[in-house]
């Protein structure tokens, strides 16, 4: 381009330069002798007005230039007091940019700004090496991605002292309960002998444990309802032998169901008391012994047995079996070890199981102790382990779909017995009342 | 300091007009490198640039095709696509590559400022300027317009208050910031929105009348200007290696923008609250009586 800046003053005169020769081009005829002389006369006339005009408007012009000239910077000063830059510009020159000793003193506090500053970076650097440290110091282990349920299980650790504390202060001079049925003589005198640790083990922190391992108890209770409530809802009142804090009692409940509560633990029992539900703060046996034959529609324990010695449990059974009213059910959830990862992982990782009960034997003892009709449940098999089985085509040689098949039998029974179903439930029936 | 992340570029025999530009024009720590299906991927690549005519049947992801003219790269859905300006086959959303050059010591002017202009130049308060097959011409809206010096076009893209262009004087307007108005082409041509980036006639005299009318309404005026700028710009090089790199997910270190003093005070944490800012807040505010209070094309900035 031609000009350095098209904005400028020079730019717009050569634009309004060319504005007067299109305005003129147009092609004037042959003059005729009177219209020139017409014309000389009136270019005479014009110069000679214009002169007069200059003479006589010379001095208004020069009051009206004065005059505009004054206006004019005054609006150009406003404008350049209305500029806020142009204000910081005089503002900093009126503080004496070029003097000397403003200059020093202006170095000076920069000077000091600039140390200070580098003071505060030390400082902030100085918090932040404290911050990760108590960063590192609250990230034992595991790291700071498990610090939510880390909480979740101090938390249960804390109620569980609580618990605790509270047994202690209240265990001499707790009353009987007496929601227990009075008639029933209670057959122990110590039942806590011969029970099994778990039930009064006060080193190891159950609670805290089964927060861990167990999994989500929401999704656990939910599943239980799932498997169970159908069952329970035609056998009322409803035992829940080791009910904890009576989750599952309680949702059984809303959906109208008679239940009871046995959980020797107070602390838990207080719990599930708290939710409205009857629970008895005692031995399951100590209670079962204390209700009437045939009263009950049905007993569930879930995840309990193999916490119990061999005695105990068949003990439970039998009582069991003589407390239901004739063709009520027994439902029992255990881990299942036929599945090895099963035995391997979860059952071996619990320190209070004391056997593993496998579903045979747990069906034999039922069996034994009275129950007639036994069935076997099994759920979840751990299918995230299984081995995939294999496809070939129709038209594939027959060696190739005989192998795959041999190989797909191996890895059914592979996946059967290594990654079967984790969890089982024997559910069994007391022999129905005999007709009159 | 992390090692420079790569952008895998597999070219085929067309080598498309604008690729080099764009290569040229990719951040500083994006590494453009030649792929090719057949050699191992260099450590560090992130995404792919196929030319359609080399698009694999199942191209590695995340990538961006560079549609070459002839080839037939199917539906790509939402995958980015990058043509040169003027491509038969530009869908909206395409990143279109212009190669024109951008016009030296182009700066966007307010309509504002534009007014300013005229006013201290003399200049109508209203002007519309018009560059046509047989010149240059400028007038008021409505009036009878006079011719100018084919050189003075910048000058008139720079204060009119709406210019009438196409083809090459339709991208000198738009350099400028100037409010446009052309023909359906030129603005197909400059991948330009009708309505949104410079209004379309389909004779002279509508395009006059258009411009006309633009010329007497600041504020759409305003908003067109700002648009066109914006998508000119898009179109260059950087701007589509930028694009490029966002749509692909190649993240780069920010850079910091000397430029906007607000958004310096941002980066350096200033309190909100601080005596530097409410100096910059009245350093950038708005002049009184501007219609386009605050606005500069390529940023949204409100004191």
């Amino acid at each position: 381009m031609s000009t350095p800046d098209p904005t400028s003053a020079e730019a717009v005169e050569r634009l309004r330069a060319v504005d007067a020769p299109p305005a003129a081009p147009e092609p004037a005829p042959a003059p005729r002798r009177w219209e020139r002389t017409a014309a000389r006369v009136a270019g005479r006339g014009r110069r000679a007005a214009a002169g007069l005009a200059r003479r006589g408007l010379k001095p208004v012009l020069r009051r009206a230039e004065v005059e505009v000239g004054s206006r004019v910077q005054r609006m150009v000063t406003e404008a350049l007091d209305g500029d806020p830059a142009l204000a910081q510009l005089r503002e900093v020159s009126e503080r004496g940019g070029l003097d000397p000793q403003l200059i020093r003193e202006r170095d000076a506090t920069v000077h000091s700004a600039h140390v200070n500053l580098e003071l505060l970076k030390g400082e902030l650097r100085h918090v932040q090496t404290t911050l990760d440290e108590l960063g590192m110091a609250f990230a034992p282990g595991t790291g700071l991605a498990g610090a939510g349920a880390r909480y979740a299980e101090l938390r249960e650790s804390v109620y569980a002292l609580e618990r605790r504390l509270r047994t202690a202060g209240n265990a001499p001079t707790t009353p009987p309960d007496p929601a227990a049925p009075a008639a029933a003589p209670i057959a122990r005198a110590t039942p806590a002998e011969g029970t099994p640790a778990v039930l009064s083990s006060t080193l190891f922190d159950y609670v805290g444990f089964e927060r861990r391992f167990r999994g989500d108890p929401d999704a656990i209770l939910t599943t239980l309802v799932d498997r169970y409530a159908d069952l329970l809802q035609d056998h009322q009142p409803v035992v829940d032998v080791g009910c904890g804090r009576g989750e599952l009692l309680g949702m059984l409940a809303e959906r109208g169901i008679d239940v009871i509560g046995v959980e020797p633990d107070p602390g838990m029992a207080a719990e599930a008391q708290a939710r409205g539900i009857t629970v008895h703060e005692e031995l399951a046996g100590d209670w079962l012994r204390s209700v009437p034959d045939g009263s009950l529609g049905a007993i569930i324990t879930t995840h309990v047995l193999e916490h119990l010695e061999l005695d105990d449990m068949i003990e439970l059974l039998e009582l069991a079996a003589v407390k239901l009213g004739p063709d009520s059910v027994f439902i029992s959830e255990t881990p299942n070890p036929a599945s090895l990862i099963v035995l391997g992982n979860s059952y071996l990782l619990d320190p209070t199981h004391v056997r593993p009960l496998h579903p045979s034997l747990l069906a034999f003892l039922c069996e034994k102790a009275g129950f007639r009709d036994v069935r076997l449940r099994f759920y979840s098999p751990a299918e995230d382990y299984h081995l995939p089985m294999t496809a070939v085509d129709e038209d594939a040689p027959a060696w190739a779909r005989e192998l795959t098949e041999s190989v797909n039998k191996g890895f059914s029974t592979l996946n059967e017995v290594l990654f079967g179903p984790q969890d089982y439930a024997v559910i069994a029936r007391t022999p129905p009342a005999p007709e009159s | 300091m992390t090692a420079p992340v790569r952008l895998a570029v597999h070219v085929g025999r067309d080598v498309p007009e604008g690729l080099t530009a764009v290569l040229a024009a990719l951040p500083p720590d994006v590494q453009p490198v030649a792929a090719s299906e057949r050699e191992a991927l260099p450590e560090g690549t992130v995404a792919h640039l196929y030319c359609s005519d080399v698009l694999p049947r199942r191209p590695a992801t995340p990538y961006a095709v560079w549609r070459v003219p002839g080839a037939d790269a199917g539906d790509l859905g939402d995958v980015p696509v990058l043509a040169d300006a003027g491509a038969e086959h530009v869908r909206p959303g395409d990143l279109q590559v212009s190669l024109r050059a951008w016009p030296e010591a182009a700066r966007p002017i307010l309509p504002f400022t534009r007014a300013g202009l005229r006013r201290v130049r003399d200049l109508p308060g209203r002007l519309v300027g018009e560059a046509r097959p047989d010149g240059v011409w400028w007038g008021v809206p409505g009036g009878q317009p006079a011719a100018a010096p084919l050189d003075t076009w910048p000058t008139l893209a720079a204060l009119s208050s709406a210019v009438v262009a196409t083809g090459e004087e339709l991208w000198t307007a738009l350099a400028w910031a100037a409010p446009a108005v052309t023909d359906a082409a030129g603005a197909r041509l400059l991948g330009l929105t009708p309505d949104e980036d410079v209004l379309v006639g389909d004779d002279p005299a509508a395009r006059s009348r258009l411009a006309a009318e633009l010329a007497d309404d600041d504020l759409r005026a305003a908003r067109l200007a700002r648009s066109g700028w914006q998508t000119a710009r898009s179109h260059l090089p950087p701007g589509v290696a930028a694009d490029l790199c966002r749509r692909l997910g190649v993240r780069t270190a920010p850079h910091s923008s000397v430029s906007g003093l607000t958004a310096a005070l941002d980066a350096l944490g200033t309190p909100p609250h601080s005596l530097v800012r409410r100096r910059a807040r009245a350093a950038t505010a708005a002049l009184p009586g501007a219609v386009t209070a605050g606005w500069r094309p390529h940023r949204e900035e409100h004191s």
